[in-house]
């Protein structure tokens, strides 16, 4: 039943935060934007993954795409976090080596039909560290009581999910020796995915009394 | 081999952690915000703290002005009303007596209007003003007050505020040492170095101990609001049995120049 839940809601889910988003978009900032970027990429890319399941019974290329994509804006979104730091520079190179890393993983590593653990990992690792980063900068400092902590909110949606999913990605070859655990693995990835929504939508909420 | 369980555990185990961060990251921040929201309180209150003090100084001056005009001029005033009518009656008074009379009021006059405003012209400067008030403590004999302009202190010019909340300072910290401290002697110093005022103020009576905002009277909260008012930087030592130490230093402005 659970699983069921997870299978039938998570699709739609993404409505959520793309409705918020949209609805609150002239108020976003634009690290904000570049989320609501992000989880409209999440559901093309879903919609994709079934049209390629269903047609071709494989949905691996999609996911080596997205997986590029998934961490280009990221990486943006935190750049424009970080507005003023020096470190920001070299933001852009961080992309351009996880393009590089991508597709040599493509073409020499990982074939397009596999899954992609090695870039995933790094980016989850990646996005791990910048997300804790972001907290740490934010420690001493008082809330913006225009947005209140909508950057902070992303971040502990995005720790959540990426720290949660960090194994699957890691080891997610591992649970083929189960079925009930493959099932398992990506029914807690589903999940992580929800609460990483609902934490985005938050994030655009909060955002409603910026002028 | 890692098996699927392990998979499923680390998973488990990487989430729990990463919430374990995540709620004490939450209460950390909210236990900073607390703090500051307290600290921003204490503030608030030291500062309201010297208002009320400078207000109630301000209405203690008033009272005191009030006092001194109806017992010293009011009183005279009288005397002299009575002194004319005997005169007129010619029952004994001289007219030498009533100038006498109005001599004092005009003196008495001239006191309440130099304790109003210390600091007349530009002529009659802040260090004079304290060189005056220190000679009028040493002429009482109680007290020696010994006076030290170290080189180009003297001739420094400040402007009214500056002059009259340093007067006021100084003022109050000789009241202070009359009342409190039985002292014999007070030193006060005053040294210009590049663009800092350096004021120290030294009496050789039984000191104080350390004392906290809440234990603060009236007069050391209004010397702390006026210093405060210039943005003068003060030091005060406190320990008991050996005087009572006071330090000022104020960055003199750009306006400010030496004459």
């Amino acid at each position: 039943m659970f699983l069921f839940f997870l299978d039938k809601i998570m699709p739609w889910a993404v409505l959520l935060p793309i409705v918020f988003g949209l609805f609150y978009y002239p108020r976003l900032e634009v690290s904000g934007k570049y989320i609501l970027l992000y989880t409209c990429i999440g559901a093309v890319f879903n919609l994709l993954a079934d049209y390629f399941t269903g047609r071709y019974g494989n949905n691996m290329p999609v996911f080596h795409i997205y997986a590029v994509l998934e961490f280009t804006v990221c990486v943006l979104f935190f750049r424009s976090v970080f507005s003023g730091s020096r470190l920001t520079r070299f933001f852009p190179w961080v992309i351009f080596s996880f393009v590089i890393l991508s597709t040599f993983n493509i073409f020499f590593i990982q074939n397009i039909f596999s899954f992609n653990s090695y870039p995933r990992t790094i980016a989850a690792v990646t996005i791990i560290v910048l997300c804790l980063w972001h907290m740490y900068r934010m420690l001493g400092r008082k809330p913006d009581s225009a947005t209140g902590n909508s950057s902070l909110t992303i971040c502990v949606g995005l720790l959540l999910y990426f720290s949660g999913s960090l194994f699957l990605f890691m080891f997610g070859r591992y649970l083929q020796e189960s079925r009930l655990a493959v099932e398992f693995g990506w029914s807690v990835h589903a999940l992580l995915v929800l609460t990483m929504y609902l934490f985005f939508t938050v994030a655009f909420y909060q955002s409603r009394n910026r002028v | 081999m890692i098996g699927y369980q392990m998979v499923l555990a680390g998973m488990f185990f990487s989430l729990l952690l990463v919430i374990s961060v995540i709620l004490f990251y939450g209460r950390y921040k909210r236990h900073i915000s607390m703090q500051e929201l307290h600290m921003s309180r204490a503030e608030t209150d030291h500062q309201r703290a010297l208002l009320q003090a400078v207000i109630l100084s301000q209405e203690n001056e008033r009272r005191r002005i009030g006092m001194n005009l109806h017992d010293d001029v009011g009183t005279a005033l009288s005397i002299l009303r009575m002194t004319i009518d005997g005169e007129r009656d010619g029952q004994g008074a001289t007219t030498g007596q009533s100038k006498a009379i109005i001599d004092r009021v005009l003196a008495d006059v001239r006191n309440i209007s130099h304790d109003l405003s210390p600091i007349r012209s530009s002529v009659y400067t802040f260090t004079d003003a304290i060189a005056d008030r220190c000679d009028a403590m040493n002429a009482t004999g109680q007290l020696e007050v010994e006076l030290q302009f170290l080189p180009d202190a003297d001739s420094i010019v400040l402007d009214e505020t500056e002059s009259l909340a340093l007067y006021r300072v100084i003022s109050e910290l000789i009241n202070n040492t009359v009342r409190h401290a039985d002292a014999r002697k007070i030193h006060i110093c005053f040294t210009l170095k590049t663009d800092t005022l350096h004021i120290s103020y030294h009496d050789d009576g039984k000191g104080m101990g350390i004392i906290s905002d809440d234990r603060k009277g009236m007069g050391m909260q209004n010397i702390e609001s006026r210093l405060n008012m210039i943005g003068a930087e003060y030091t005060m030592v406190c320990e008991s049995g050996d005087g009572f130490c006071f330090l000022i230093e104020y960055t003199v402005n750009a306006n400010t120049k030496t004459a």
